[in-house]
């Protein structure tokens, strides 16, 4: 079994973070454009802490146990409904990534072109990915980090010139509420606690190392994704409102000597982040789906699981109501919760396997 | 097994290669350099001003000209499409320069243009937007106009402090506040001038303002340097400072029956450039010459509040922001009539204008 | 539907391939009889012109000396074997006596071999050993005293350098070992031969440092050489796919090079070296990506031109497969992207030529390989011709007669010279540069980032004998990026050494 060790895998996490962060779609209500939403990430990184407590409590007793492992551990029918659970919702999140990211190419970038070449390009690429493995994907993500540090210092150094701190105002001027409300959203869309929980099987000596990377992770997420917003917020300010993607109107605007505009060159980091994510999250349903129906998947997993990928990603796109259905489920934060919270818990109070009371 | 699913995909991959996105040569493209845009009862009438390439691959840009084009639509796509359509090439706004609003636009909704301008994928935000002095086509569609020209007197007059907003960033930023100002481009004997600004409360011009309330709304936003400065002198001289720096803080409470007062407090650096018709030297007039720029700027400043705030309730100068900023539970308690409780409110203006350079020649000489 | 494909492939006539039957009794032992045994001899051969034998007494038996015409030198052959043969001592009197003297009081040749089986008669014979076959004796003597002609040591004709050794590897095996030999002077050194190629018996000889390489990438190496199945072995590159990973990639596992002292330098890092008689490349494994952009110049020259020097050539890398196809994708996908002034000489450019950026850009790329490939392969006076040729019709008459747009021109042009940047590379670069344009003129930029993302994925799936390919940029480790994207000082870079067990990630078990 290929195994990554747990720097790689907080940095791939880390980069799935800045996607789902930056090509949030129109229409959800969110909107990181205030101060109010600073607030709401670090309440959301906490919140996720919390989150992760009662799984973490349970789950440092089985060290090297990921979840469908420890299901299995518990009873064969708790792993078959964890490992079917698990897959879905994995499937699920890679099927938002690809809409989200075609969505953002075909309103931003190629307003004229229709979604279903995207799309197949783009599960295809992800699945090649999946393929190649989650050690490759990983070392990718680590060429692709330094990528996204060297053009995120780029776009916001141009912007610091700008920065007027009278665009920072107190959180709380609309009241809780829309602190509560960035919180809640912005938690419910760190769908990166899932494959935390479930591959650990596949990191090099998890143990502490785990718990260590898990909060270094946190303060990355917060540091980065709270600091590109706060200096936005400063320097653009009420422009920034006005966009659906705000850091991509940034990298439009962005000049570099004889460069007018680099949005080239967040289109190319975001095509990797999109891809890395996907391909995580399509790799994570790959493998509960091992779990599950053992070796014998092995030759046609890959390609179903494209397949219904590159599907349901046509019928949202395709579909306002369909892509508003999703986002309703998606952000409502009720998947998260039962993979996160739910799922562990019932799985835990299950009967142990040999008789064993739980 | 393997070889017939590598061969699958390589067909697939093959098949995909036939036209699933729509390439477009650059011949096929009119690559518009300026866009004029007026409105009528009718709908909108565009003049677009492109690029006409002349040579293949030899010579330079300088040779080419640009050709015009004119389309009307009920809508701004409509138009657009029509224009397309009559030329034979697909509009391209990749490249567009300027964008020139006519007045009739801004008389009768220049909120869903701008609008429009801004979610168009091609246009680039920092593209310069102005505002006719009459018909956008009178001035994007003249012979002698040249989109580059136009977009080199917009872009020094913003490098040297002359003009404030100008660009679709700044336009869309202050639309946001419900106060729009876009400076003035009128033709002239000998060319184009940017002269004043246009004041829209958001969607109709309401108001004009003249160059010197301009340069007082630029001393309000510190958007300053570089500019000069004339002084009038009681001895019936002239003397030009040059501003080489500049800020202005801005600070907002309320008085004790809750008005607003805001404080401006301006600092800026000059130099003395020129001194004619006087009969003393510069170092002996220092501190006059203080007192004389801190003055004027202060009359400026005046000029341009009176203008925007207190007349017409526009805020071009982020008032709103501060309040927001500095006092985040007024903002919230009079959310609703906080832009009239702006509109009434007091400021308070500290100008420090301190000259730091003096020039080569000695006051010897002058005596 | 694939067991039908399967069964109408296989229903069509198919030989199915066979190892050659070798030539009957060659693993047939000697029998002592002279006569028979040339009889054999000659049978195997069948008479071939260049067997020459002489029959000659000593000690008052009758013996053969067997040579290959060409392949002996005929001044060592007389003065130490013809000779001393000829002026036995008179005390020898019987063929017992004869081969001991052969054996401990005589110096017949540098290297002296005994044999018992016609196989390895003629592996000696046509290895430019001289043969004595004494009557009534059922082995041979094998005395080496080659003299066939080779190339002369020159300068290596794929890596030139400005500073450094201008020695390169010929194709005799055992002069490409002296000139290892010479360098590194350490008991430490091993050479380890053995043969591969069924009728070719070519002699591959393994090349490592004992006290740096690991036993296991040791065992794995011979094992997989061993596993080559192969008629003939005439060059390095025969070998080089039995050493090479999967997934199927672009770029290769296993360095080549014809630097003796390049070769010295990696084996001393903990690699191991294979060296093919006949071939002037060496291969060298595990063969990491960023040492396709390190040359001899690096660390010869300061340590600042040498970092500037290695950025250069990343540059160079991306410049030369992403250029082209960046260009068509953005002027038809994405012209905004362009300056403006860049933007109208383009347009201007493409008004009158009849193809589309994509066509014109695979059209010129074309006919640019086939004047570089047709220079390469013509006569030298003849390639200059070629090259001012392919100058003139690629860079004037197609611009002026507006076939293709002056800045495709430029493209080509800055295009070639970075190929040249990193040769080591070229056959990569070349596949991926057409693969770039038909993706950046279909796709536009979105394809180029998927084909660019697809590209590293496959490169960091690739693992060379358990040493991941990207390594230690990815897994990243600090401490070996000293030699990386720049050059630490020599103080520094010699103060401690870096074996290739140590990089990140790797596999490979590190001897006690």
């Amino acid at each position: 079994m290929q195994k990554i060790t747990v720097p790689q895998f907080f940095i791939l996490l880390f980069l799935c973070r800045s996607f789902t962060f930056f090509t949030f779609t129109p229409g959800s209500g969110h909107t990181l454009t205030d101060t109010s939403s600073l607030l709401g990430l670090l309440l959301a990184c906490l919140g996720s802490v919390v989150l992760l407590l009662p799984v973490w409590m349970i789950l440092r007793r089985h060290p090297g146990m990921g979840l469908i492992e420890y299901a299995f551990h518990r009873s064969p029918g708790a792993g078959t409904a964890a490992a079917t659970f698990f897959s879905l919702y994995a499937l699920f999140e890679a099927v938002g990534s690809v809409v989200h990211f075609t969505i953002f190419l075909t309103t931003a970038i190629y307003p004229q072109e229709s979604a279903w070449g995207f799309v197949l390009l783009f599960t295809l690429a992800a699945l090649y990915f999946v393929w190649m493995g989650l050690e490759a994907t990983a070392r990718l993500s680590g060429l692709i980090l330094v990528a996204l540090i060297f053009s995120v210092i780029l776009i916001s150094g141009a912007f610091v010139p700008e920065w007027e701190a009278l665009r920072l105002c107190s959180p709380f001027i609309g009241g809780t509420a829309p602190i509560l409300r960035s919180a809640a959203v912005t938690l419910s869309e760190t769908a990166e606690l899932v494959p935390m929980l479930l591959l650990i099987p596949y990191l090099k000596d998890a143990g502490k190392k785990m718990t260590r990377g898990f909060l270094w992770w946190i303060l990355a997420v917060f540091l980065a994704l709270g600091g590109i917003s706060l200096l936005l917020i400063a320097s653009i300010g009420e422009y920034a409102d006005t966009q659906s993607y705000p850091l991509y109107a940034a990298a439009k605007m962005t000049r570099l000597f004889y460069f007018q505009r680099l949005d080239a060159l967040h289109l190319f980091i975001w095509t990797l982040l999109g891809l890395i994510k996907t391909a995580l999250f399509l790799y994570v349903s790959r493998q509960s789906l091992f779990c599950l129906l053992g070796k014998r998947a092995q030759k046609w997993v890959l390609p179903i699981l494209g397949g219904v990928t590159a599907a349901g990603s046509i019928l949202l796109c395709r579909s306002f109501r369909a892509y508003e259905a999703y986002d309703a489920i998606s952000l409502s934060g009720v998947p998260l919760l039962l993979c996160v919270l739910i799922v562990p818990l019932l799985v835990s109070l299950c009967r142990k396997k040999g008789g064993d009371a739980a | 097994m393997k070889p017939f699913v590598t061969l699958g995909m390589a067909l697939l991959l093959c098949g995909m290669l036939c036209g699933c996105m729509n390439s477009l040569r650059l011949k096929d493209r009119a690559i518009v350099q300026a866009l004029g845009i007026d409105r009528s009862e009718g709908g909108y009438q565009l003049t677009l001003q492109y690029f006409v390439p002349t040579s293949s691959g030899e010579g330079d840009s300088r040779t080419n000209r640009n050709g015009l084009l004119s389309a009307s639509g009920d809508t701004l796509s409509e138009a657009i499409e029509n224009a397309s359509r009559s030329y034979g090439r697909e509009v391209f706004f990749g490249s567009n320069k300027v964008i020139v609003l006519g007045q009739s636009v801004a008389e009768m909704d220049a909120h869903d243009p701008i609008d429009y301008l801004n979610t168009h994928h091609q246009l680039h935000p920092s593209m310069i937007l102005l505002l006719a002095e009459g018909e956008a086509a009178d001035i994007v569609g003249d012979e002698k106009s040249d989109a580059a020209e136009i977009e080199k007197l917009a872009e020094t007059a913003l490098h040297s402090h002359r003009m404030t907003g100008g660009t679709l960033l700044d336009a869309v930023t202050q639309m946001k506040t419900g106060s729009l100002e876009l400076p003035i481009l009128r033709q002239g004997e000998e060319g184009f001038l940017l002269e004043g600004a246009g004041l829209l409360d958001g969607e109709k011009l309401v108001d004009e303002l003249t160059p010197s309330e301009v340069e007082g709304v630029l001393w309000l936003n510190g958007e300053i340097g570089r500019n000069l400065l004339h002084l009038s002198l009681p001895d019936g001289g002239i003397c030009v400072l040059e501003i080489l720096s500049g800020r202005t803080e801005k600070r907002v409470h309320t008085d004790t029956d809750g008005g607003l007062i805001f404080d401006f407090s301006i600092h800026a650096d000059c130099a003395v450039r020129e001194l004619t018709g006087s009969k003393r030297g510069e170092r002996e007039m220092a501190e006059e010459l203080r007192y004389l720029a801190e003055q004027k700027i202060l009359q400026l400043c005046r000029r341009a509040l009176e203008k925007t705030v207190q007349k017409n309730g526009a805020d071009l100068f982020e008032l709103g922001t501060a309040v927001r900023h500095f006092l985040p539970d007024y903002a919230q308690k009079y959310r609703d009539s906080l832009p009239s409780r702006m509109q009434n409110s007091q400021v308070d203006l500290r100008i420090s204008c301190i000259p730091s350079r003096i020039g080569l020649e000695a006051d010897e000489n002058k005596r | 539907m694939f067991r039908k494909w399967n069964a109408f492939i296989h229903g069509e006539e198919r030989r199915d391939y066979m190892h050659p039957k070798p030539v009957r009794g060659v693993d047939e032992h000697l029998s002592g009889d002279l006569s028979a045994d040339m009889i054999q001899i000659r049978r195997m051969f069948d008479n071939s012109s260049d067997l020459v034998d002489r029959s000659i007494m000593a000690a008052g038996t009758p013996i053969r000396v067997l040579i290959c015409e060409g392949m002996v030198n005929l001044g060592t052959y007389a003065e130490i074997l013809a000779e001393p043969l000829m002026n036995l001592p008179p005390t020898l009197q019987d063929k017992d006596a004869l081969l001991d003297y052969i054996r401990r009081d005589s110096l017949l040749g540098a290297d002296q071999k005994e044999f018992h089986t016609f196989g390895d008669l003629f592996t000696f014979l046509m290895s430019g050993f001289a043969v004595i076959l004494i009557e009534g004796l059922p082995l041979g003597i094998a005395c080496g005293m080659q003299g066939f002609s080779f190339r002369s040591i020159s300068e290596p004709s794929s890596e030139v350098n400005v500073r450094g050794s201008r020695e390169g590897f010929v194709e005799p095996l055992r002069i490409n070992l002296t000139m290892i030999r010479r360098r590194i002077k350490s008991p430490a050194l091993k050479f380890e031969l053995m043969q591969s190629g069924v009728r070719s018996k070519t002699e591959v000889a393994l090349v490592y440092m004992t006290d740096s390489v690991s036993g296991e990438l040791l065992d794995t190496v011979r094992a997989r050489l061993k596993s080559a199945e192969l008629d003939v072995v005439l060059d390095s590159g025969y070998l080089q796919p039995f050493l090479e990973e999967k997934p199927l990639s672009l770029f290769s596992g296993v360095g080549t090079t014809e630097r003796p002292d390049t070769l010295c330098a990696k084996i001393c890092e903990g690699r191991i070296a294979v060296l093919v008689d006949g071939s002037p490349f060496a291969m060298i494994v595990p063969y990491l990506f960023n040492e396709n952009f390190q040359s001899v110049d690096d660390y010869t020259h300061q340590p600042y031109y040498a970092a500037f020097i290695r950025l250069l050539k990343y540059a160079a890398f991306l410049f030369t497969i992403l250029l082209p196809g960046t260009y068509v994708a953005l002027a038809t996908f994405h012209p905004e992207l362009f300056p403006d002034a860049l933007l109208f000489n383009i347009a201007s450019s493409e008004e009158s030529t009849p193809f589309p950026l994509l066509f014109e850009a695979l059209i010129i790329h074309f006919i640019y390989e086939l004047m570089r490939e047709a220079g390469l392969r013509l006569p030298r006076p003849i390639g200059h011709a070629v090259s001012i040729v392919g100058a003139l019709v690629i860079g004037d008459a197609a611009v002026t007669a507006g076939l293709i747009g002056a800045p495709m021109v430029m493209v080509v042009a800055i295009t070639a010279i970075s190929s040249f940047v990193v040769p080591s590379l070229y056959q990569s670069i070349t596949v991926l540069r057409f693969v770039f344009i038909i993706i950046g003129g279909v796709w536009g930029l979105f394809g180029i980032t998927l084909g660019i993302g697809v590209l590293f994925c496959n490169l960091c799936a690739k693992h060379p004998l358990g040493v991941p390919e990207t390594a230690p940029a990815s897994p990243f480790s600090l401490y070996p990026m000293r030699d990386i994207f720049t050059r630490q000082n020599w103080k520094r870079l010699g103060r401690r050494e870096l074996l290739i067990q140590d990089m990140p990630g790797s596999q490979i078990k590190k001897d006690a």
